[in-house]
């Protein structure tokens, strides 16, 4: 019995053996050279299913016995580090020859990248920093450690860019309850609650689409620390200085569960912040719809305002400024999510300005100086309900928003000795509502996008007695003159695509039809006193215009997306019919070509390269073609004279980008150019200071070239943080005038670089702006100016909590054949921080180097100003915060 | 002035661009066939007491089909103890109390060299007379591929099941990452090997960084090492046991004759002899 079993046991085991295939070869690089320990992987051709594999020798030979149950063909995968892999399909046959294998060599990259060093890391397309790494004692909220992260730039406004470019959304622990306000979360939320900042590159904030539609820019997602989610966080603030009474108070309060979040903050001061920033809206959502239905604040009368310098607002600004945000985000049942935001802004203001202008043209040079006493009074009030729900099956999005805005101004204008007072007021309002759905069946999409809105504006600017402007009007010397708008606008847009994939390629075409009915009524008065005004009599100031407008549109779009390469490309085709029902009436008809492409490719993990070309048509609202003379302030008069006015605008980019994770370094440089082609133009003529624009047809261009280079790297053995951005601007504009064509060209270099160090218990930043410009304004005005900003701050942090701050900033302006400006400003402050208590006491010293006033230079197209702006005065601040 | 204020600036922002710029080239100097990974490492050591778990953090060097298995803070160590003794006067205080820390830190002291395609692995072992190494053939695992994948770090892995010296092990390797290196022992499939734990979860493997060197890891088994068989060294041992200061002498006279007159003596605590230490009741190879 024992035999039989033996026996049966070896003819089994023989049967066995024979039932396979050897699968022998041998393996070797492009050199001849063998490559040894090469992974040999054969797998089923319908199932990813591995039946055998093994490696290669020191000889680079290698041998897989392969049971005969696999299928004949399979696929062979040959894998080694340093070299290509290879795939190939193979027929498995009982008498299979020895295959020879050759790999060209590549340089190894690690897969989908996942490096880790001590403060950064990347995961896929996600970049996160570790900001209880990052963070520095002298870093308070959020906005100051962004400042310091390697790829990520900050403005001055509060926008960030991530590898030069502007992102598209911002998540807090995943949900946007902010709606791209996220400059309101980045100065109030504390650096301590943060545990990471997340980049989450080539982001498509609509998750249906994520696998089709490729995207360019990215999205930062906040993490916060386990101890600071699903509680009351915030702080409130009272500080009170000297001279007169001074004060800075505010209270923030948030919290950020997983169905809840909200964020709510009030602040006041007379200090000089301007803490509206913090309202302002980074994407606006579709530019085109809220530009051509009103909706943005819009002075088309204004008191002339000097432009402001860069300086930090509370070196120039004089105010009483409320600013109020409340805002939340409700997850619903359904995966939805509902976002209510109230916003308002209450403020008074001064400014005392010196403008100085200098205006060329081909035989002549105006040249006029004026001194500005403002008192502003803006407010606003805005509302948002947006609903949400963004799955990976379905999208839809319904926002709702209310705009209120409003302001009563007044001015006291001396300009070559002549005073003129003057009151603008405004009065604007407008209600929106944007509707989206995505939807799919079977495997295709379909989008219907619906835009309505309605807005009213009402605006009026009085102007005292002007020598210039009345002698224009043909009025007495002794009238007051009023110009009064108001712009009544009804706007609906509808939209429906469908799309469909075709394995890595999506298709897209999308119908679209928009009408507008605008009402606009200018009037150009006159009055003997500021009370009782009557009509100047003549159509050309007061022509009242209702407009029809309507668009059609066809846009198709083509796109291809994988993990390495993606390009988007999509031809639009609008139809514009405008009808003015004036006497007599008035029909344009207009084709409006544009298109929109990109592509991305990575070209390993650490370089990219990005490239954009757009063609797009802007054209004026409606009541901007208007026949009538309308009064834009008391130093500018123009007509559009019905003249539709239209911007062919063209823009073209490259940008490489560089990033190592391991070493923190990120770099990006690449060269855009603009150039805007417009149909029209204004012609100028003088009378004093007095400009009086009218509009005629004229083929003219405008064009820029932007060269920039932007580097940033993190030394985590340092603790320092480095970044130098360059860039080289090249602007040409041309102004018409009744003697013939100014050109101007502008040149500009700018270097911008920081440099933040923690050595020990002392923090140092440092920053400095460069630009020089050659401006060329016709052939009167050559120009070269220099600007040289210094910022440095040192913050050294005691035992006992004691904290000590010293800031000094230094501007030098040059301008050829001008004094240079030199101008010192320091401030010093010294904190207490209990931190058991969680109560800082701190003293602040502004402005300790105190200057009168600030004088910097300005050029555009064929203006020179000069300006000085009277600066505030040394300020002494008692502050108590109490975090919680 | 202008000039004067543009030559400032240009001075001031090409040396900040210098220190970025030029350290940017730096970045470009790996290896391309380099690697190393960082591990987690937890070893149940007695079933019986549960709270004796030894940890610890290792990194394995990959270079071509040559790997060093070696325990952080020894890594840490060796790198002072070379700088150290190549320049003296370079070392920093900061960098002498470092040293003393690490030299101070507990854990395990396992080091492995092994090359992948001759199917070697050298255990390293810092013995009293020096260094010493003993070759072994890689243990091979039988490793079973399954279709079963998941993320380790953001690569994606692919699960492997495996049986050697008494242990059950899953191990999730990243068929992206042509290497068939894994941490200790383990080896042999068609991906480096991120993550591995036995049936009983008593000995575990995760890959926590995940980087390419920028300078060549070094793969080899350190200069001046005696390579030994296992029963030469069994042998040692017992010498040792029997008598310690006996072989101090030897090696006292071997530093004299290379012109080191240092002696060290062995005193040994209660009745002055030296004996084995106690096995472990569970090891990671079982009998």
């Amino acid at each position: 019995m024992k035999l039989i079993i033996t026996i049966g046991a070896l003819v089994i085991s023989l049967l066995a053996k024979s039932q396979t295939i050897v699968f022998s070869g041998s393996i070797k690089a492009n050199n001849g050279k063998p490559i040894e320990n090469a992974s040999v992987v054969v797998t089923n051709l319908s199932t990813p299913k591995v039946s055998k594999f093994g490696f290669s020798t020191v000889a680079g030979s290698f041998k897989l016995e392969i049971p005969l149950a696999v299928p004949d063909s399979v696929f062979v995968q040959i894998n080694a580090m340093g070299y290509k892999p290879i795939t190939t399909k193979v027929w498995l046959t009982s008498n299979v020859p020895a295959f020879s294998f050759v790999l060209q060599e590549a340089k190894f990259e690690l897969p989908a990248i996942t490096v880790k060093n001590s403060g950064i890391t990347q995961r896929k397309d996600t970049v996160a920093y570790d900001i209880q790494k990052l963070r520095t004692p002298a870093d308070d909220v959020l906005e100051d450690v962004l400042k310091r992260l390697p790829g990520i730039e900050v403005g001055d406004d509060g926008s960030i860019k991530y590898q030069g470019k502007n992102i598209n959304k911002y998540y807090i622990e995943g949900l946007d309850m902010l709606g791209d306000k996220y400059a309101l979360a980045n100065r109030n939320l504390a650096a301590k609650h943060i545990a990471q900042v997340q980049v989450l590159e080539n982001h498509q904030p609509i998750k249906m689409l994520d696998s089709l539609v490729p995207s360019q820019r990215a999205a930062l997602n906040i993490k916060l620390l386990p101890s600071a989610k699903n509680r009351l966080l915030g702080k409130a603030n009272l500080g009170v200085g000297v001279p007169a009474l001074l004060v800075d108070a505010g209270i923030n309060a948030m919290q950020f569960a997983t169905d809840k979040q909200y964020l709510h903050v009030y602040k006041f001061n007379n200090t000089g912040n301007d803490y509206s920033g913090e309202l302002k809206r980074f994407n606006e959502g579709d530019f085109s719809e809220t530009y051509t239905g009103n909706l943005i604040r819009n002075h088309l009368l204004s008191i002339p305002l000097a432009q402001a310098p860069l300086l930090n607002s509370n070196r120039v600004l004089f105010n009483n400024l409320h600013v109020l945000s409340v805002n939340q985000l409700t997850k619903l049942k359904n995966n939805a999510t509902l976002q209510l935001q109230v916003d308002g802004t209450l403020d008074k203001n001064r400014q005392t300005a010196t403008e100085s202008n200098q205006i060329f043209f081909l035989n002549d040079t105006i040249v006029f100086k004026e001194q500005q006493e403002l008192v502003q009074k803006p407010w606003q009030l805005s509302g948002r309900a947006e609903y949400t729900k963004n799955v990976k099956s379905k999208y839809l999005i319904n926002t709702t928003v209310v705009n209120l805005f409003g302001a009563h101004n007044t001015g006291l204008l001396v300009n070559n000795n002549a005073a003129s007072t003057q009151q603008f007021r405004n009065l604007q309002g407008g209600i929106s509502n944007a509707f989206q759905q995505v939807t799919m069946f079977n495997k295709w999409r379909f989008t219907l996008k619906h835009f309505m809105s309605y807005s009213s504006l009402q605006q009026h600017l009085l102007v005292s007695p002007n020598a210039n402007l009345n002698i224009w009007l043909q009025v007495a010397d002794s009238m007051f003159i009023r110009q009064r708008v108001s712009v009544v606008t009804g706007y609906q847009r509808l939209q429906a695509s469908f799309s469909r994939p075709l394995g890595k390629w999506n298709l897209s075409q999308q119908v679209g039809y928009s009408t507008l009915l605008q009402q606009f009524n200018p009037n150009l008065q006159k009055g003997l006193d500021t009370k009782q005004f009557e009509n100047l009599g003549r159509d050309s100031f007061g022509i009242r215009e209702n407009i029809t407008q309507h668009i059609t549109e066809f846009t198709t779009n083509l796109g291809y997306k994988t993990t390495d390469f993606s390009i988007s490309l999509s031809g639009t085709l609008q139809a514009l019919f405008q009808n003015k029902i004036i006497t007599p009436r008035l029909g344009t008809f207009h084709w409006l070509p544009a298109y929109n492409a990109f592509a991305n490719y990575v070209i390993s993990s650490r370089w990219s390269v990005g490239a954009t070309s757009n063609l797009n048509q802007l054209f004026d609202k409606p009541f901007q073609t208007n026949g009538s003379f309308i009064m834009n302030d008391f130093r500018n008069i123009g007509t559009a004279n019905n003249l539709t006015g239209f911007q062919l605008m063209q823009s073209n980019s490259i940008q490489f980008n560089y990033k190592n994770i391991v070493k923190a370094a990120f770099m990006s440089f690449g060269v855009s150019s603009n150039n805007t082609q417009f149909n029209t133009i204004q012609t100028q003529q003088f009378i004093n200071s007095l400009s009086i624009g009218d509009r005629t047809l004229f083929n003219n261009r405008m064009s820029d070239v932007d060269y920039h280079v932007s580097a940033s790297r993190y030394f985590f053995n340092l603790r320092m943080s480095a970044s130098i951005q360059t860039n080289y601007q090249q602007s040409k504009t041309v102004q018409a005038t009744p003697a013939g064509i100014v050109n101007s060209t502008i040149g500009s270099l700018g270097i911008t670089s920081k440099l933040g160090w923690l050595i020990g218990t002392v923090n140092v930043d440092y920053a400095t702006r460069f630009k020089t410009s050659n401006i060329q304004q016709s052939d009167v005005n050559k120009i070269r100016s220099a600007d040289w900003q210094n910022m440095f701050t040192v913050t050294k942090t005691f035992k006992g909590s004691w904290v000590t701050k010293f800031g000094l900033e230094h501007y030098n302006l040059s301008a050829s054949g001008r004094p240079v400006q030199t101008f010192f400003f320091g401030d010093i402050s010294v904190i207490k921080r209990q931190a058991i208590k969680k109560f800082d006491v701190s003293i602040l010293w502004q402005n300790v180097t105190n200057t009168k006033a600030f004088v910097n230079n300005f050029a555009f197209g064929n203006t020179f100003s000069q300006n000085s702006f009277q600066l505030r005065p040394s300020q002494l601040m008692l502050q108590i915060q109490r975090s919680f | 002035m202008i000039k004067a204020n543009f030559m400032k600036c240009a001075v001031l922002t090409i040396i900040q661009a210098l220190i970025v710029l030029s350290l940017f080239g730096q970045s470009q100097s790996s290896n391309n066939n380099a690697l190393c990974i960082e591990y987690t490492f937890s070893h149940l050591t007695d079933t019986v007491n549960t709270s004796k778990v030894v940890t610890g953090k290792y990194c394995l060097s990959l270079l071509g089909t040559q790997t060093s298995y070696i325990a952080t803070s020894t890594k840490t160590t060796d790198s002072l103890m070379t700088k150290m003794m190549d320049d003296p006067s370079g070392f920093t205080s900061l960098e002498q109390s470092f040293l003393q820390n690490s030299m101070a830190q507990k854990g395990t002291t396992e080091r492995f060299y092994a090359d992948l395609s001759n199917k070697k692995i050298a255990y390293f072992i810092p013995w009293v007379t020096g260094k010493i190494a003993i070759y072994y053939t890689l243990p091979e695992f039988d490793w079973q591929l399954t279709d079963s994948s998941k993320d380790i770090i953001g690569v994606r892995c692919t699960k492997a099941t495996g049986y050697w010296k008494g242990r059950h092990y899953t191990a999730w390797y990243a068929p992206s990452i042509p290497s068939s290196a894994g941490p200790w022992k383990a080896n042999g499939l068609p991906g480096l090997i991120l993550s591995m734990y036995d049936s009983k979860n008593d000995v575990q493997w995760h890959a926590v960084q995940l980087y390419t060197p920028n300078i060549t890891p070094d793969v080899s088994i350190p200069p001046k090492t005696e390579v030994v068989t296992k029963e030469q060294f069994e042998k040692m041992k017992q010498d040792f046991i029997k008598d310690p200061q006996g072989t101090m002498n030897t090696v006292n006279a071997a530093n004299a004759a290379n012109g080191n007159n240092s002696t060290t003596t062995i005193t040994i605590k209660g009745d002055g002899k030296l004996r084995p230490k106690p096995p472990i009741n569970n090891p990671i190879e079982l009998p």
